[in-house]
């Protein structure tokens, strides 16, 4: 019993940060059409700036947000300067974010070399909270929590405001929204910024949970992948289902079936595509 | 002397129901028509009146939500696009589909190849294929390009490029066809050009055809089938159909006579 | 390029000649070091000319090629290693597995079209690095399958010295050069070009575009096993980063720095960026950031590649 509790709750503690990766990703996707294969570079960047910002405040909070801010402006700006001269054509705009990709790659072996850092959270993240005979760490409390409130925010942004509205609106038809008057590239430029924000949270909580280090960038990549695939392209709820159901497969696949634990990535990808290729709350 | 196939007696295309919805609209509603081998018909309606959905839903592009298809007498409501090219259904489209890059010839030559089996052969030369050529160089000289089969069919006039539209679709021999207004954007000259190239198709090719041009109309076909918000409206000889004054109001609204 | 229905251009012809002829002649007065990369080109022009089948021809937008090399490169690794395969038998094993596995992801990927294409096609590679990296019993893990020998090839021998490791290299480039340029002016290669220009008149013409697009992946898929196969041989060491996703995109990036859609393009742009990389490499560390400038200056001002500014330039 005390097995499956936990491997439960671990399984939805990574959901959470695969929910952070993979939902900036998908709205990128439904809303820009865009391959973004710099998405794991803000990942990577979100991280090792949470472990500076960390190291110099001493305030995992600060370097938090801080972090997550830096890297949506960047991510916003990127948008502007560069993939808005390719606006329209997949294949360039893929070959300018893996250019894009690679240059923060190398960037960060260049300033921070190849070890390893951890970022140390609050004293409270290595403690546990004890619920009879289970015992939960509150950094994986906090990751849910971060990332349930998230969603919500999201939610409720998404479905409750104006702004929300023409995202909804780009997604499901981005000429007709062009035509309606609705400013589309600052829309693009806005959302690839909050694509970037959360990617850069889940750095920095995915630093103090398991760490930053290089090739992080492209190991990160595969996941957010599949967690928009299965969830389908540009839907936030989708996402989330997506990232519950692969943070459970890949964390019970690790324990039973180590040696092909990939395949519990890629079996739930296989089964979306041959079965409802536009993902479970895709549209077709 | 055996008896006739049930083919001979089965129309040449026929319609049962057709409907295709978009949610929560019907673009084609329960449209239901019959064309007999070598018939000649018309279909028009005012824009927005379902004409080339329903052609997409004839040809296959799309499926259709209701209704069946056959084709003389066969099922291809399920059958995908290229199976109902085999099975003697041809289509032009209204706006220019061809291949822009190649040369004229080269379009035909690739278009013959739709129906052969050679055109999975991987490790021998096309040009040693002397089949498609020789067809396509015979619709060539049909459609009056045989001097224009090396220039890159980006470059040709839009009438010349409308005559490839309908060389192509000949191509695959088809049995019916469907010609999506095939004088779009054209000048009355080459209209009467291509007119003329639909008159002298194989009496035996059954043609279904979108057009709003009705002097074109009234040149080609025994029948038309009108169309109104994605129903059948009307159907009668192009005489008939000039006369009715419901027919009229569909296109100028109620209360207004046009002279035709 | 040539036209569908004429000769191919004589001045194609001739130039590959040339091309093939300085290559066979020049070697023996260059430098081994010279002659390593010019094999190591050779061997990435047979994957980048395979990718074009489909990027460039096809209008499929495969971004895991890589996936495709690498299953070639592990089948010939594990074959030589662990059962002492002979030549022929490891290039038949890794082109039957590589083509094996290309066609049963283009029946999931070919489902989508465009980026979502472009979307399946990466994971899918990414999920091979995966496996690569986690199915340690297989394919060794991290550590990946070392102590690959030369190959003995049939007509050659022992081609253990650099200059005969490449005269067999080079051999068997041109035997799938041959190969390329009949598939190209084939029928079937045509109507690949037919269906990037209008998959809908196609279809509407009597194509099975599915069945038609499904074959060219299968078939590239065998020529980036060949060439994977060739790479084992050449490494000596087969790991996780042969297919990794840089090494995916690398591919994608040869093609078009040198102009898809062509098959000479992505010829030159392997030779291009292979040589780019070794002469940097000379200079600095930072041979990542130069690669990702010519990823961002390709994307914006040479989507077409050399031979498109050179078409554009005349």
């Amino acid at each position: 019993m005390q097995f499956w509790v936990n491997q439960s709750f671990n399984g939805i503690s990574y959901a959470a940060l695969l929910f952070l990766v993979g939902g900036g990703l998908t709205l990128i996707f439904g809303v820009m059409r865009v391959v973004n294969i710099a998405h794991g570079s803000f990942y990577l960047v979100g991280g090792y700036l949470g472990v500076v910002l960390s190291a110099r405040t001493g305030n995992f909070y600060v370097a938090l947000l801080g972090a997550a801010l830096v890297v949506a402006l960047g991510g916003a700006a990127l948008e502007r300067v560069f993939l808005r001269a390719v606006e329209g054509d997949d294949l360039r705009q893929m070959l300018l974010t893996m250019g894009i990709a690679l240059f923060f790659q190398d960037l960060c072996l260049l300033i921070w070399g190849g070890d390893p850092f951890n970022l140390r959270g609050p004293v409270y993240f290595a403690h546990s909270l004890h619920l009879g005979p289970f015992s939960f760490p509150i950094l994986r409390l906090f990751m849910i929590g971060a990332a349930g409130v998230l969603f919500v925010i999201l939610w409720w942004f998404q479905e409750r405001t104006r702004a929300g509205a023409m995202v909804r609106a780009a997604v499901d038809n981005a000429e007709m929204t062009e035509a309606l008057g609705i400013n589309v590239p600052v829309l693009r430029m806005g959302v690839f910024g909050l694509g970037a924000l959360l990617a850069g949270l889940g750095g920095v909580i995915g630093s103090a949970f398991m760490g930053i280090y290089p090739g992080l960038d492209f190991e990160i990549l595969p996941y957010a992948f599949v967690v928009v695939i299965v969830g389908g392209m540009g839907s936030l709820g989708g996402a989330l289902a997506a990232a519950v159901i692969l943070g459970l497969l890949d964390n019970f696949g690790k324990a039973l079936f180590p040696e092909i634990s990939y395949f519990t990535l890629f079996a739930p990808m296989g089964i979306v595509l041959a079965l409802r290729p536009s993902g479970l709350f895709g549209r077709a | 002397m055996m008896s006739a196939p049930p083919e001979a007696a089965a129309p040449a295309l026929e319609c049962e129901g057709v409907t295709r919805r978009f949610g929560g609209l019907e673009a084609v509603s329960k449209v239901s028509l019959r064309l007999a081998a070598g018939e000649r018909r018309a279909i028009i309606g005012p824009n927005g009146a379902g004409k080339t959905t329903l052609f997409r839903l004839i040809s296959g592009e799309m499926p259709v939500t209701g209704g069946r298809v056959r084709l003389f007498g066969r099922d291809i409501t399920r059958a995908p696009c290229h199976h109902r090219t085999h099975l003697g259904l041809g289509r032009t489209f209204q706006i220019t589909n061809i291949f822009p890059t190649m040369s004229v010839l080269d379009n035909l030559v690739l278009a013959a190849l739709g129906l052969e089996g050679a055109k999975f052969s991987m490790l021998r030369p096309l040009w040693t294929y002397g089949g498609p050529r020789a067809r396509a160089e015979q619709l060539l000289e049909a459609v009056g390009l045989a001097d224009k089969r090396d220039r890159v069919v980006r470059t040709l006039s839009h009438g010349e490029q409308r005559q490839i539209e309908i060389a192509l679709a000949l191509l695959t021999r088809p049995r019916v066809l469907l010609l999506d207004e095939p004088t779009a954007g054209l000048s009355p000259a080459e209209s009467a050009l291509l007119t003329r190239t639909i008159q002298q198709l194989d009496g035996r090719i059954t043609i279904l055809l979108i057009e709003h041009d009705m002097d074109v109309v009234f040149d080609i076909v025994s029948r038309i089938t009108v169309l109104h918000l994605g129903r059948c409206f009307t159907e009668g000889s192009p005489a008939e159909v000039r006369k009715d004054p419901r027919v009229q109001e569909i296109y100028f609204g109620a209360g207004e006579a046009a002279s035709c | 390029m040539e036209s569908v229905a004429g000769r191919a251009p004589k001045a194609l012809l001739l130039a590959l000649g040339l091309g093939i002829g300085l290559l066979a002649l020049l070697p023996p007065s260059l430098p081994t070091y010279v002659v390593i990369v010019l094999t190591e080109s050779l061997i990435y022009a047979i994957g980048a000319a395979s990718l074009d089948l489909l990027l460039g021809f096809t209008g499929l937008p495969s971004l895991g090629h890589a996936a495709f090399f690498s299953v070639g490169a592990y089948a010939t690794a594990v074959l030589v290693t662990r059962h002492q395969a002979s030549f022929g038998a490891a290039l038949a094993g890794s082109v039957v597995l590589a083509a094996g596995v290309s066609a049963a992801v283009a029946l999931l990927a070919l489902r989508a079209t465009g980026i979502y294409f472009m979307m399946i096609t990466l994971s899918v590679a990414m999920c091979a690095w995966g496996l690569a990296y986690r199915w340690v019993s297989l394919t060794g893990g991290d550590t990946g399958i070392v102590g690959i020998p030369r190959p003995r090839v049939p007509g050659v021998g022992l081609a253990s010295g650099a200059l005969a490791f490449y005269y067999a290299i080079l051999a068997l480039f041109v035997v799938c050069l041959t190969l390329y340029l009949l598939f190209i002016w084939s029928p079937f290669g045509k109507t690949l070009v037919g269906i990037r220009d209008s998959e809908s008149r196609m279809r509407v013409l009597g194509f099975n575009v599915f069945l038609h697009k499904h074959l060219a992946m299968t078939v590239a898929g065998a020529f980036a096993g060949v060439a994977g196969s060739l790479y084992a041989y050449y490494n000596g060491f087969v790991g996780p980063s042969t297919v990794d996703l840089a090494h995916s995109m690398e591919f994608v990036l040869m093609v078009i720095v040198g102009g898809p859609g062509t098959l000479v393009g992505p010829v030159l742009g392997a030779f291009a960026i292979i040589f780019l990389e070794k002469m940097v490499s000379v200079f600095t560390d930072r041979w990542v950031m130069v690669l990702a400038a010519v990823y961002v200056v390709t994307a914006l001002w040479a989507p077409r590649g050399i031979l498109g500014l050179l078409g554009r330039a005349r």
